[in-house]
């Protein structure tokens, strides 16, 4: 390793290498069955190399590869032209060493028997879903000195319960494990799954309460659209707006937390930058784009921790509680979307998008459940649903699934006036 | 063979000791060369060499998955592995005959390593250039070119006896537009140009000529686009279109995995779930011919074998409107009494080998455009598409249209703002009446499995005439 540290002060003005191990083990189940465990044990290997306003980035999955191939990236970055926009890393010798495992985690990703135990006992219904056990060290070695290594390990596990051709769906993450909450989402799917009877829709708005997973899942589209590169792009509704300006509803505060109890931390960025948990809208309000140093500087500001050399990016998320009780959401006529998924946009810069509700989509009257409505969509603009935020729940809900990557801290959300289409 | 050969078989007779029942070993590599360039500045050139191994082994019918680049890790995966006291999901393991055996390579007419990078990035900032200098009234807000190139190498040996060296080069564009004009916008995200080969793929597109058009016709649609009438009417799709609805409402329903659960939680399942194929295999109108053909000369999905080692072919999944065959693989053909046909893929060395589509298209006829589109009085020609979404058992659709346009009596005329077709997978393959004769292809990335993996894949077909469609507004 110092040698090719050694050889990477030689060649470069500056250089950030990135090391990610990691082991997992993840066990997915159809029917209340297992359909393959999955191991891994792999690298990733990623380094930035920067020469007089030139860079490029390379990534790898061993340290030996890299070794190989820095004769030829150096040649290539020689022969590069000079761009406006390079990565500058930050200016940090400092040391930092953070280790936060939960030895139950790092035994099951071993053998998981026993949590898969758990799981298919607390199954009331067909169970399909995914227990993931994860355990990274992630190590930053830059040109200014910095010297980051961090270790964490978390579990991801969803599922959905089908009773009868009715579905429901829940889902976790966490760096602390506990049988109760494997347990307790596997629960939560069935009772989703076993709400019945059929009720009908007319397209056109309606007030709507969105589950945690489903407003995690459009609320990480905003995270991403807030990264200073949407805004240069303008892929982004945000890119119309400046810090300061009102976006959201007051009830709406949205904050990356990069420090949290779902995946362990996130202590630095790409560039060496420590993190922080910061607002990106702070009761309505935008409050700032994540920044990484060279976009940072573009726009006047300073770095958020959210590198990435060329797109920052949120690195865990937070929708901050409010102050209402679960149940008093459902009071009045409204549609509940238990999840969704496949959220496509017609139009970034205006935020227009649908996505597909799925699992439980119940109807309620006077705040009681009469059916489940079969096929409906979102079909509005991302701007105006964190507008019409009525109200939000006092609980939350740590959610990461196949359709939220980005783990998120939720609550339930009433929304008022959303457009539904059918087909 | 290549010199990864050697190591695969070292794995998979290691595995063997171990008394698995069927086992799999794979090296996988994907070396890629990418560079964006936003508004004329290069925001971004990046190398990235994904490579390492995977096997995957059966014990008593329950699947094991390990995967690492380094080959002792993998082994000591191997002797670590505790097996998992439950029910296995599989039945049963397919032994088939068609294994592939030997080499296949898509070759590259110009090598992708002959043009330089700094001359790649060149053409791509000229490309820019051009289009940003177009005379327009609308403000081209934002335009970004990604580049990408790969050569993806595989490695394959199965217990039965499949031995696969493959080697397939692809070149790949990503554009996007943000353009103004008033207070109307349209926003262009499109991956569509993709093929594999090399280098000589970048000069048949044609970039300049094929952005200004597309630059310029959503600058008819900002300054003189009307809203669509919301009624019933006869509608013609583009291949493009086509090509996306063959992909969703076809391809990925037809995939044996999901129609028996196995990704229930995750990319859903199947309107053919629970259906008896045996005695009803009623599907569409009978102009409707949909194949998935991985065979198809530098197409983005071309393989020659499959990553169980089966040799691939072209699959009718709907002939002549109905149901032929479905995607299969050696862990769900014996569920539907027949072999596997070759359909399985992993994107990378850490995937695991699932059914994947590969070219998805619809076949053409021998009618022309014009002589489609003639007896239409009032209707609408969609020509591209931005958004567009389908439920979890790939029947409710919706497809909202980028560029179009109205047909009035038999002719095309003014541009159309976004008009909206959200119907169901019934409706619109009854709904046919008619292909024309054309056959375009289209890139794209095709996600599936828990870790997500993306494979490249075409979709395409002619274009395709649909009587009595409700179409609606955007916004309504």
């Amino acid at each position: 390793m110092e040698k090719i540290l050694e050889r990477l002060n030689q060649t470069c003005d500056s250089y950030s290498l990135s090391i990610t191990q990691t082991k997992s083990t993840m066990v997915k189940f159809a029917d209340s069955k297992v359909t393959t465990v999955q191991n891994w044990n792999v690298s990733n290997v990623s380094i930035l190399l920067t020469r007089r306003n030139k860079f490029l980035t390379s990534t790898f999955s061993s340290i030996e590869e890299m070794e190989k191939s820095l004769p030829s990236l150096n040649e290539k970055l020689g022969l590069l032209e000079p761009t406006e926009l390079v990565p500058t890393i930050s200016e940090s010798d400092k040391m930092v060493r953070v280790s936060n495992t939960d030895e139950r985690i790092s035994m099951a990703i071993n053998d998981p028997s026993p949590m898969v135990k758990i799981i298919l006992d607390s199954a009331e219904h067909p169970l399909f879903g995914t227990l993931n056990l994860v355990e990274t060290t992630r190590k930053l070695v830059t040109s200014s000195g910095f010297d980051g290594e961090e270790t964490r390990n978390y579990f991801v596990s969803y599922f959905r319960s089908i009773d009868k051709g009715r579905s429901g769906h829940w889902s976790t993450v966490s760096s602390d494990y506990s049988d109760s909450s494997l347990s307790s989402t596997v629960k939560k799917s069935a009772e989703y799954a076993s709400i019945d009877g059929e009720a009908t829709l007319d397209e056109g708005r309606h007030d709507v309460v969105l589950s945690p997973s489903v407003l995690a899942n459009l609320v990480e589209i905003i995270g991403y659209m807030s990264s200073a590169y949407n805004l240069m792009s303008s892929m982004s509704f945000l890119a119309k707006s400046k810090p300061g300006d009102n976006v959201a509803s007051s009830k709406f505060t949205l904050r990356d937390i990069p420090k949290n109890n779902m995946v362990g931390s996130f202590n630095f960025d790409d560039e060496g930058t420590l993190t922080f948990n910061k607002p990106i809208i702070e009761n309505g309000t935008l409050k700032t784009f994540l920044f990484n140093n060279s976009l940072g500087k573009k726009y006047n500001a300073k770095s958020t921790g959210n590198a990435g050399w060329v797109e920052p990016r949120p690195w865990a998320l937070e929708i901050e509680k409010g102050d209402v009780k679960e149940e008093s959401l459902f009071d009045g006529n409204l549609i509940f979307f238990n999840n969704n998924w496949y959220t496509r946009l017609q139009n970034y810069y205006e935020g227009q998008f649908s996505t597909v509700g799925r699992d439980a989509i119940i109807a309620f009257k006077d705040g009681k459940p009469v059916g489940r409505i079969r096929r409906a969509r979102i079909s509005d603009k991302l701007p105006c649903i964190i507008k019409r935020i009525e109200s939000l729940s006092k609980d939350v809900y740590k959610q990461m699934w196949w359709e939220i990557e980005v783990p998120t801290i939720s609550p339930f959300a009433l929304i008022k006036d959303v457009m539904i289409t059918k087909g | 063979m290549s010199n990864r050969s050697d190591d695969v078989e070292r794995i998979l007779h290691y595995a063997e000791k171990r008394g698995f029942d069927y086992i799999e070993s794979r090296y996988h590599s994907l070396d890629v060369q990418n560079f964006s360039v936003l508004n004329g500045v290069t925001t971004n050139v990046n190398f990235s060499l994904s490579s390492g191994f995977s096997v995957r082994v059966a014990k008593d019918n329950m699947l094991y998955f390990f995967s690492s680049p380094d080959e002792q890790k993998l082994k000591e995966s191997l002797n670590y592995f505790h097996p998992i006291d439950a029910k296995p999901w599989t039945p049963s393991i397919e032994k088939n005959e068609n294994l592939y055996k030997g080499n296949y390579e898509v070759a590259q007419k110009i090598p992708l390593d002959m043009i330089s990078l700094e001359e790649k990035i060149r053409y791509m900032k000229g490309v820019t250039k051009e289009i940003t200098d177009i005379k327009i009234s609308s403000k081209i807000v934002s335009f970004e070119i990604d580049y990408i190139e790969s050569m993806e190498v595989k490695d394959i040996v199965t217990s039965d006896g499949s031995k696969v060296h493959g080697k397939v080069p692809r070149v790949w564009n990503i554009y996007s537009i943000v353009m103004k004009n008033g207070d109307r916008s349209i926003n262009s995200f499109a991956d569509e140009l993709g093929s594999s080969g090399g280098y000589e793929v970048v000069n048949s597109w044609n970039l300049s000529e094929y952005l200004s058009g597309k630059v310029k016709s959503f600058d008819e649609i900002l300054s003189k686009g009307i809203s669509p009438s919301t009624s019933t009417q006869d509608i013609v799709l583009s291949g493009q279109i086509a090509g996306i609805i063959a992909h969703e409402s076809a391809g990925h329903p037809f995939e044996a995995d999901r129609i028996l659960g196995r990704e229930g939680a995750q990319a859903g399942m199947s309107y053919l779930t629970g259906r008896d194929l045996s005695s009803d295999r009623s599907f569409g109108s009978e102009v409707v011919n949909v194949v998935d053909d991985p065979t198809l000369p530098y197409s983005m999905g071309f393989f020659l074998s499959d990553d169980e080692g089966i040799t691939a072919r072209r699959k009718f999944l709907i002939k002549n409107g109905m149901i032929d065959e479905l995607l299969q693989s050696r862990i769900t053909s014996a569920k539907f009494n027949v072999r596997s046909n070759g359909s399985v893929r992993a994107s990378d060395f850490t995937g695991e080998p699932l059914i994947r589509m590969s070219n998805t298209f619809f076949l053409p006829s021998s009618i022309k455009f014009e002589e489609m589109i003639e007896d239409i009085d009032d209707g609408i020609f969609m020509k591209s598409f931005m958004e567009w979404n389908i439920d979890d058992l790939r029947w409710s659709q919706r497809y909202v249209g980028l560029e179009a346009y109205e047909i009035k009596k038999g002719e095309l005329g003014s541009p159309i703002l976004f008009p909206v077709i959200e119907s169901n997978t019934n409706k619109i393959y009854n709904s046919i009446v008619a292909v024309d004769n054309t056959l375009s292809f289209y890139a794209g990335m095709c996600g599936k499995g828990e870790p997500s993996q993306g494979v490249p894949v075409w979709m395409g077909g002619p274009d395709l005439k649909l009587k009595g469609i409700k179409v609606k507004k955007l916004g309504d």
